[in-house]
């Protein structure tokens, strides 16, 4: 059975690359990691990702910049985008919404409960 | 000078001044019919004199001139009599209050009482203090609005400074727990409390940004019942583990309030968990809600230049009350236990921040706590929701 591809947005390297062991771990995902956000739109054209996990706060751009960008190309609309990111704020969670984004996890979250998320957001994906 | 009196030995004789009888009433008058009341009271504590304005205050006493007055003002005239110093009373009449200078007149052994009506000063004073009171609670309310803004921008900067570590911290241990293949016991044992110690540090920092989120409440109205029992079944788990018996008593009459649903959730969650916590071994908690109705005589304002117009309203509350049979708040930190970060469960998952929020969501909506040890053991909490 194919893996699942999910590519990761987030500056912080060591978080998305532990992340992206234990994803691998699991057996069900092939995990990318760009860690700039300038560069995810780029990334996400060439890998068609199943998924993305994407960072809110990055320091050479937005979240939801990325996230606008990503939902506004027709290249990579389709792909689901789930917010992983240390901002609770319902403020910040009611933007992603607005902007199109499947799904929003703060951080910290364990594996379990990131590939729970994955899984059902994947679902409901219109086949 | 025209009118200063001339001493002159040379002067025969100095006619002996008698004043005319018309003076004389004019004298009296002075004084019978000065506005401002006057009386004088022997030493003995014999009424001597009444002019017409102080006439309704003796009738109030229930005396007349030639009385005995009370043995309290007896005894203070004699005090003043013999210290030979003056002194201030206020005297309550009818509704007005008036306030005496009591010269004491030590050769004649008797004390003048010049009085005035100050009832208007009082009350405009009374106003005033009250009106001052209220500027205070305005401004140490507005130094708390601003505190809560200067501690949600840190917080809020802070929880995303941590958590990112927090996240890679947790990430990295889930994958050790489950990648080392060590037959030190100790191995998994310190993974175990390091995993413990992140959720500990991720749980203040949550505490820490709803203790000091701003944002605004999202009110509706709502039947707080449902409230406290949507309230009591999320803390289900907790109660049957703890082997808690939850005894409901609502009073089904109790009218919608406008509350944020979901942060009044929040303050039963934590109370109902406080009292669990408070009886490891088991206990009752009974939830009970009410409608309190009080009927309070206020001063509503200003009928017509001073005559101020007085109107009973009746005041409704809606109570909820948590009663447990834990063991109380421990001496001496009563005063402490809406400080944020103060907690009796150190170590034990406590992050101190339960009651702060708490008291800070009540606050928001206007609603009154209060937290008292109950006769016999346990704890009475109280809230107060204004209708």
């Amino acid at each position: 059975m194919a893996k699942t591809k999910i590519l990761i947005v987030d500056d912080e390297e060591n978080f998305a690359h532990i992340v992206k062991i234990n994803l691998e771990q699991t057996g069900s995902f092939e995990v990318a990691v760009v860690p700039e956000a300038s560069e995810a739109c780029k990334a996400a054209t060439v890998l068609k990702p199943d998924l993305i996990l994407l960072d809110i706060v990055m320091p050479d751009k937005d979240g939801f910049e990325v996230l606008k960008a990503l939902k506004s190309n027709d290249k990579t609309m389709a792909i689901p985008v789930i917010m992983l990111t240390a901002v609770g704020d319902d403020s910040a969670k009611i933007k992603a919404a607005e902007q199109f984004s499947e799904g929003y996890i703060i951080k910290p979250v364990s594996t379990e409960v990131l590939r729970t998320k994955i899984e059902r957001v994947l679902e409901r994906r219109p086949s | 000078m025209k009118n200063r009196p001339v001493r002159s030995a040379k002067r025969k004789a100095v006619k002996k001044y008698t004043p005319r009888k018309d003076e004389l009433k004019n004298l009296a008058d002075f004084t019978s019919k000065n506005p401002r009341p006057s009386l004088c009271i022997g030493k003995g504590g014999t009424l001597l004199y009444a002019n017409a304005a102080s006439l309704p205050i003796i009738s109030d006493w229930g005396k007349k001139i030639g009385d005995m007055v009370s043995r309290e003002w007896g005894e203070l005239i004699k005090e003043v009599l013999v210290s030979g110093i003056r002194e201030n009373v206020e005297v309550e009449c009818s509704g007005r209050t008036y306030s005496f200078v009591m010269v004491p007149v030590k050769k004649a052994s008797y004390v003048n009482m010049y009085g005035s009506d100050v009832t208007e000063r009082k009350r405009a004073m009374e106003r005033l203090t009250a009106a001052y009171a209220q500027l205070q609670e305005a401004q140490s309310q507005l130094v708390r609005a601003e505190k809560m803004n200067v501690i949600g921008t840190l917080a809020s900067g802070i929880a995303h400074e941590v958590k990112n570590p927090l996240a890679t911290i947790s990430q990295g241990l889930e994958y050790l727990s489950k990648n080392i293949n060590s037959k030190d016991e100790n191995v998994n044992s310190i993974l175990n409390y390091m995993e413990d110690a992140v959720k500990k540090a991720d749980g203040t920092i949550r505490g820490l940004l709803d203790f000091s989120r701003a944002t605004a409440l999202d009110i509706k109205s709502e039947n707080l019942n449902s409230v406290i029992e949507e309230s009591l079944s999320l803390i289900k788990m907790q109660s049957e583990k703890s082997k808690t018996t939850v005894v409901q008593d609502l009073d089904k009459n109790i009218p919608q309030i406008e509350i944020d649903k979901s942060r009044m959730q929040q303050v039963f969650v934590n109370l109902f968990l406080n009292s669990i916590q408070a009886m490891p071994d088991g206990g009752e908690l009974k939830v009970k809600t009410y409608l309190r109705k009080l009927v309070k005589r206020s001063v509503i304002g200003v009928a017509s230049p001073g005559v101020e117009s007085a109107i009973e309203i009746e005041e409704k509350s809606i109570i909820a009350e948590i009663v447990d049979t834990g063991k109380g708040i421990p001496k001496g930190i009563a005063d402490k236990i809406f400080e944020p970060f103060f907690t009796t469960r150190q170590g034990k998952g406590g992050t101190g921040l339960g009651l702060s929020i708490v008291r800070n969501i009540l606050e928001m909506h206007e609603a009154g706590i209060e937290i008292k040890n109950k006769e016999g053991g346990g704890v009475r909490t109280t809230v107060i929701f204004k209708l």
